[in-house]
């Protein structure tokens, strides 16, 4: 690779591939902790542009196919909203979905899957 | 490099700890370096995954309780050196907290915890509205009544302060296994014998749990009943904007708290008196709301107009571990060698972490009394010896 060479992988974030095999080397081996090391899919866009491209890299990295990765949760709101856009919606009440979700509810309480 | 472990675990441990958050992580980093050999931690998911990264990386010493105080002041006195110690940027800035009140009648009670921790030393002050304007000139001071400030409080980045921890105690030869969960604690003749994982079974003569709104249930088959009922509390992040605020914010009328983080993010919640306190791990439910998201814009447009514009960009939640006196529960219990819980934080436990290792450590590895212990221990709750903060945010 020549110097003036630099692959992307998070435009928002300025995250380039060689940083992300960085990341993985120093032992963040799951999407979860790579997310939050490298910033890859914390910005403006929210992943839309880079989780399926980082997914793809780090099954590249773990000698995997990209179906055995489990991608990062993905947060609200869908798109980016104001604070002035949200403040002047009405307060909804708390939703009955608290109530206990079966199989996918536990996924974001911290249980990466391998 | 952090050498986690996602292979099996060994068959034999000086000590095992439950939980790779940032109490986890600071507790075999402090065994370690007490000269314990042959730590395992064990965290089911990824380091930080439970609490810790959730949370909003506060740490304040303006607290009601004396002890309270003199913990916090003790854990800031590490966070002033811990990236230094570790060998890691864990983004420590104090830019102080600036807290607030909308209601008159919590002046004098401002004023007492103002004095009470002076008397601790800790350099707080009681500020009239028209002075945060000195703090936060963007404020709208419109239904402040009086506040407090302490500059010496601050902010962290929660994930640097466990990867720092994690490399610091991997240094030292702790290993860390990820994706690993525990399914019981086997003891015999009132002694701990071993852990048993999904990846096989670790014996040890000593166990320390830490693993937040989890170790409830990990106590329980043991016949150690905590008290503790977990909490969902939700947090958000804003689009990032040039320095522009510089302590944490935070309300004692409405719950709300927030501060900019070193990206230039506001980091911000509020809490919500209508959440249910649950006492069953199968209820456990992490997921955003919009009523959420819809509350805390509210009250943040209301009291900092300058944020109207940015945009909040994503939102999650995590769980509070509380106490029935918003104070954790450390220590072990009378009748079983080997067993120490350190959890119950409240909300708090990523600012008390390194000083509630740190003492627990020197505990487990001397076998003599604390004196902070001593009042946090799991049979303070039976003898009533219970002395609430009410300085309980967010």
């Amino acid at each position: 690779m020549s110097g003036l060479h630099k692959c992307l992988l998070c435009r928002c974030e300025d995250v380039t591939v060689e940083e992300f095999h960085a990341a993985f080397a120093e032992g963040f081996t799951e999407f979860e902790s790579l997310k939050r090391y490298t910033g890859v899919g914390t910005g403006f866009c929210q992943g839309k542009g880079c989780l399926s491209e980082s997914a793809v890299e780090l099954a590249r990295l773990r000698g995997v196919p990209p179906s055995e990765v489990t991608i990062t949760n993905v947060r609200q709101p869908a798109e980016p909203l104001t604070f002035a856009e949200l403040a002047a919606l009405p307060v909804p009440p708390l939703t009955s979905r608290l109530a206990p979700l079966a199989g996918r509810g536990g996924r974001d309480t911290g249980e990466a899957q391998p | 490099m952090i050498p986690l472990r996602n292979e099996a675990v060994p068959a034999t441990a000086d000590a095992v700890v439950v939980g790779g958050g940032v109490i986890g992580l600071s507790m075999a980093y402090e065994l370690a370096r007490r000269g314990l050999k042959r730590i395992v931690v064990l965290e089911r998911g990824y380091l930080g995954g439970g609490a810790t990264g959730r949370c909003g990386g506060g740490i304040r010493q303006q607290w009601t309780t004396e002890a309270n105080i003199r913990m916090a002041q003790e854990s800031i006195a590490i966070f002033e050196q811990l990236s230094a110690e570790l060998g890691y940027q864990t983004f420590f800035r104090q830019g102080g907290y600036l807290m607030i009140t909308e209601k008159e009648e919590d002046r004098e009670a401002l004023r007492k915890a103002v004095a009470l921790q002076n008397r601790c030393g800790a350099p707080s002050r009681f500020l009239e509205p028209q002075e945060c304007l000195d703090i936060v000139p963007q404020l709208d001071i419109a239904k402040i009544r009086g506040a407090t400030f302490c500059p010496k409080d601050g902010t962290a980045y929660p994930f640097s302060v466990v990867w720092g921890y994690a490399r610091a105690a991997a240094r030292r030869g702790v290993q860390v296994f990820i994706q690993t969960r525990v399914t019981g604690i086997e003891t015999s003749e009132g002694k701990v014998r071993g852990v048993v994982t999904d990846r096989g079974p670790i014996a040890t003569p000593l166990v320390v749990l830490a693993a937040g709104a989890w170790t409830k249930y990990l106590a329980a088959p043991l016949g150690i009943e905590l008290p503790n009922w977990q909490e969902r509390h939700e947090i958000m992040v804003s689009e990032s904007v040039k320095p522009c605020l510089g302590p944490m914010v935070i309300s004692i009328t409405n719950g709300i708290y927030f501060s900019q983080s070193m990206r230039g993010e506001l980091v911000g919640g509020i809490g919500d008196p209508n959440e249910p306190h649950w006492n069953d791990p199968s209820h456990f439910n992490t997921r955003s709301q919009l009523r959420f998201a819809v509350r805390f814009a509210r009250a943040l447009t209301e009291l900092f107009p300058p944020a109207r514009p940015l945009r909040l960009m994503r939102q999650w939640a995590g769980l509070y571990d509380m106490t029935p006196d918003h104070r954790p529960i450390l220590g072990g219990v009378p009748g079983l060698d080997g067993y120490f819980h350190i959890c119950g934080f409240s909300g708090h436990g990523f600012m008390l972490a390194p000083i509630a290792a740190r003492r627990m450590a020197k505990h487990i590895t001397t076998g003599r009394p604390d004196d902070i212990i001593e009042t946090l221990l799991l049979s303070r709750f039976a003898e009533g010896r219970v002395e609430t903060d009410h300085f309980v945010v967010g």
